[in-house]
């Protein structure tokens, strides 16, 4: 660890608020400090200017591996201390909170007015607002709701230089300006801190049910899926998950009673032999499904995705990319399939942590989906992976993703080498 | 700037005779969209007939140095088409194929000239539709609908444009083509389509738009509540936000804007003599209609309605969204021309913001009607007016700032579907300060580090502390000063 730095910003903050995060499993950690007003940002940054060290913004630091390794950074700048609510209208049915207040508490504070926060995020303790909209993370209620992207009204933002910007605002429709709050979603922190945010909110569901199927095969599986995800159906999520060669369809009906009530029976219909789990017996089942997606760091895991229509195509591709000699020794895959997103995740094991065999992996993959439209991710990826394997490399727009970025953060003092290869 | 004789022979060449128009054509067809207050005069016209056709015909531009705005139908209502700095004007008349049509994964890829309404006619034979629907569909076309991020009733269900656009191909201002068409779920890197989206013209040319198909609900039920003036129609929908329905639109209508609708084409049988209507559409499956249904009619009645029945099979609903979306056109009856406000306000505060409009435009002897998307807070105040009469059009314009004021006041926004454009251009500082501009123009140098495109839009002119000590002017300058001409606003 940069002592120097340390020390500086021990001056500064006080050495009792600088703490140390390690931004990913595998790295030495950096120090840390975590201001709780924007002036405290403000100071952090203006070091960092003064002294051209590079700083990775960070929430609780949940999702660092979901992007490409961040550089050298000299300390990371975390909002966890920056949260409470700002002002939520159920009236309105719109919330704005600080930075790093986390997903729970901010779902359990609009649950008192009949609300709920979508996405409906994985882990939501251990995830900050600001986080959450830097990751571009969607939920377990996408195929309901959408993504995440689309649900951020408007942002306060600070960038590098030390100004202090805003974005779009807290109504649910507005045209006012450019959206930059859909540029900072998914930006990782590359462009600058997100300091507040606006959401808008939806209805907390009165009834749920969760029904779990298994199938024969994986072909019976995915009949299953494409029958619930018919129009008869309107599912919060789909999700078939295997262990081996056991396929189970697992799916969650959400909303008011009494649609609720007509879609179980249609449910039941649609998958005979399901056992469903209803009311607060469908909580913890659900929850542990939604856990289940882009899961605890047990080694790297891969997202792909394509067309719906090419859902199936690109399992069989991949199980069979994985099931290769040079694949089966080293990776151990968990599967867990979103047939209604095309979104098909592989959680490989603790065992795959090679990174020539891991690039080689997705640049295959890549190449193989390529024609389906396909993209390919790898997430809490192993240092040393060459970074256009990894996530999200772009392919068109680049120079445009490096100008954006040269006029936001003209110093690179975000950049820490991440995102843009 | 002039074009040089060798760039215009350049654009004959690439355009060919039908896809470039100059002279008296030029500036009285494309002088101004549907904000016709202010005017320009573009000095060419150019009608690509494809991306590669809009690429080369930038590409020649660039290198004169030459302003380009784009334009779809000329239908928008804050004057974003309108070449106010002369230059070049790309119109995508001639660009309304449908490139793929992906009924399996639901979207269609088509070119920027699309009208709205025949991409929906175009799916609906299999039970998709595309969802933004504004009022002026018929004409309207995507690609002008992603240049401002066009709304419409339905989209209080189905979000604005925004949410259907899942890939573009956009022509920058140096000529380049990007290629951002790939429907993805995530975008590769930044989200440059969802930036894209509402930039009014200012960041390139899109050509090409990948939008997505919904799928049509199993059962649609309109209702319709009549209400004996318009604070209970408001008061209904505030409740309807707070108990958290989801019907797919909620919209208002008040009584002059119900008379003008009876007495058009329009006629959609609303009762005349009532003070409001409020409309409201909801989707799903069966039990979910009903239910909704139930609650909506709960509601309505709980504030006051004189009744509330539903559309009687599909012709009669037809008629009630006909009768809606025909409502400016039918204002037409009232004045020769219409200013169309719009402002989006808190839906905690409908009825009094409503009312406060009401207000100034009395004080200021206008004629006011409502007709607006009310579910989504979106007002539109519209004052009929005579262009020929200066200092009515001073009033309006003074009463259209004011309640723009009113509502960023309470918490509202400038605009909630029109776009800034140069109407509300100098306005912008009522609700971003310097810093939030200037970054705002720091994301479009990006795109466009010479600013050509779409030049002295959206963003303002003079820096908001200068303008804020100077008093802000009423209103973006306009090049050419109101005058008498036909046609109206919308």
């Amino acid at each position: 660890m940069n002592e120097q730095v340390l020390q500086t910003l021990g001056r500064t903050f006080g050495a009792a608020n600088v703490g140390t995060l390690r931004p990913r499993f595998d790295a030495a950690p950096l120090p840390m400090v975590a201001p709780s007003s924007v002036e405290g940002f403000r100071a952090a940054l203006e070091l960092s200017r003064a002294n051209r060290w590079r700083v990775l913004p960070v929430g609780l630091g949940s999702k660092l591996s979901w992007a490409p390794a961040p550089g050298p950074a000299d300390f990371v700048l975390s909002t966890w201390a920056y949260a409470g609510v700002e002002s939520y209208e159920p009236g309105d049915g719109t919330l704005t909170a600080r930075a790093g207040t986390t997903w729970a508490e901010l779902s359990a504070r609009v649950a008192v007015g009949g609300h709920a926060l979508s996405p409906d995020v994985p882990r939501p303790k251990g995830s900050t607002l600001g986080g959450v909209i830097a990751a571009g993370q969607s939920g377990a209620d996408r195929l309901r709701h959408g993504a995440l992207r689309e649900h951020v009204l408007g942002l306060t933002y600070l960038l590098s230089d030390g100004t202090l910007g805003r974005c779009g605002g807290r109504l649910v429709k507005n045209v006012t300006g450019y959206d930059l709050q859909r540029l900072f979603a998914g930006s990782h922190g590359t462009l600058g801190l997100i300091l507040e945010a606006s959401l808008r909110l939806f209805p907390l569901p009165e009834q749920e049910v969760l029904a779990s199927w298994r199938a024969p095969d994986r072909g019976s599986a995915l009949a299953a899926a494409r029958r619930l995800l018919g129009p008869e159906l309107s599912p919060w999520s789909v999700v078939l998950t295997a262990h081996g060669a056991e396929w189970t369809v697992h799916a969650r009906l959400a909303g008011r009673a009494e649609s609720v009530a007509a879609e179980h029976q249609a449910l039941e219909r649609l998958l005979p032999g399901a056992r469903c789990l209803a009311g607060e017996a469908a909580g913890p089942a659900a929850q542990e499904l939604r856990d289940s997606a882009f899961g605890e760091i047990d080694g790297p895991r891969l997202v792909l995705q394509v067309r719906p229509s090419a859902c199936a195509v690109a399992l069989d591709v991949a199980l069979e990319a994985l099931a290769a000699p040079q694949f089966r020794d080293s990776c151990t895959p968990q599967w867990r399939c979103e047939p209604g997103l095309a979104v098909i995740e592989a959680a490989l094991g603790a065992r795959a942590h090679d990174p020539g065999l891991l690039a080689a992996l997705t640049d295959s993959l890549a190449r193989a989906l390529a024609p389906l439209s396909g993209a390919v991710r790898l997430l809490h990826a192993p240092e040393g992976m060459p970074t256009t394997a990894e996530a999200g490399a772009p392919s068109a727009g680049l120079a445009l993703m490096r100008r954006l970025r040269r006029q936001l953060d003209p110093a690179g003092t975000f950049e820490a080498g991440r995102f843009l290869p | 700037m002039a074009l040089s004789a060798a760039a215009r022979r350049e654009l004959d060449r690439i355009l060919g005779p039908r896809g470039v128009v100059d002279g008296a054509v030029a500036s009285l067809a494309y002088e101004s969209d549907g904000l016709a207050l202010i005017r320009g005069t573009p000095e060419i016209v150019l009608l690509p007939r494809d991306t590669a056709q809009c690429a080369a015909a930038l590409g020649v531009l660039a290198a004169e140095g030459v302003p380009v705005v784009g334009r779809g139908a000329g239908t928008g209502l804050s004057g974003g088409a309108t070449p106010v700095s002369g230059g070049a004007l790309v119109g995508m008349a001639r660009m309304r194929d449908v490139l793929e049509l992906n009924l399996q994964d639901r979207f269609a890829r088509v070119q920027a000239g699309m009208v709205n309404v025949d991409l929906t006619n175009l799916c609906a034979k299999h039970g998709l539709f595309y969802a933004p629907d504004p009022s002026s569909q018929q004409a309207c076309t995507i690609g002008g609908n992603v240049g401002e991020n066009s709304g419409g009733p339905h989209c209080f269900k189905y979000g604005a444009t925004t949410r259907h656009v899942l890939g573009l191909v956009i022509v920058t201002a140096d000529g380049q083509v990007l290629d951002l068409s790939q429907p993805r779920l995530e975008p590769d890197g930044y989200d440059l389509v969802g930036l894209f989206v509402g930039s009014e013209g200012t960041f390139g040319l899109a050509t090409e738009i990948t939008v997505r198909l919904t799928r049509k609900p199993a059962a649609v039920e309109t209702l319709l509540a009549v209400f004996g003036d318009l604070d209970g129609a408001c008061d209904a929908t505030s409740d309807l936000i707070a108990e958290r329905l989801e019907p797919s639109a909620i919209e208002i209508l008040d009584r002059l804007t119900i008379e003008a609708v009876e007495q058009s084409v329009f006629r959609a049988g609303y009762p005349r003599g009532a003070g409001a209507v409020l409309l409201v559409e909801v989707e799903g499956s069966e039990t979910e209609v009903a239910t909704t249904v139930r609650d909506v009619t709960r509601i309505a009645r709980a504030r006051g309605a004189l009744e509330v029945r539903s559309a009687r099979g599909e012709s009669e609903r037809k008629k009630l969204w006909a009768g809606r979306k025909g409502a400016f056109g039918a204002m037409g009856r009232i004045a020769p021309d219409l200013y169309v406000a719009d402002v989006c306000v808190p839906r905690t505060r409908l009825k009094e913001l409503v009312l406060a409009a009401t207000r100034i435009a009395a004080e200021k002897r206008l004629k006011l009607s409502n007709v607006f998307h009310a579910g989504d807070g979106n007002l539109h105040p519209n004052i009929s007016y005579d262009r020929r009469n200066p200092d009515e059009v001073e009033r309006v314009l003074a009463a259209g700032r004011e309640i723009m004021e009113l509502c960023v006041a309470a918490g509202g926004s400038l605009t909630g579907e029109h776009g800034v454009g140069l109407e509300k251009r100098e306005e912008m500082c009522l609700v971003y300060g310097d810093d939030d501009l200037a970054v705002m123009r720091r994301v479009r140098e990006a795109w466009d580090p010479a600013r050509r495109m779409n030049p002295g839009k959206l963003l303002p002119v003079r820096g908001c502390r200068e303008a804020r000590g100077a008093s802000l002017p009423r209103r973006a300058a306009p090049d050419h000063a109101p005058q008498a001409h036909g046609g109206s606003g919308r």
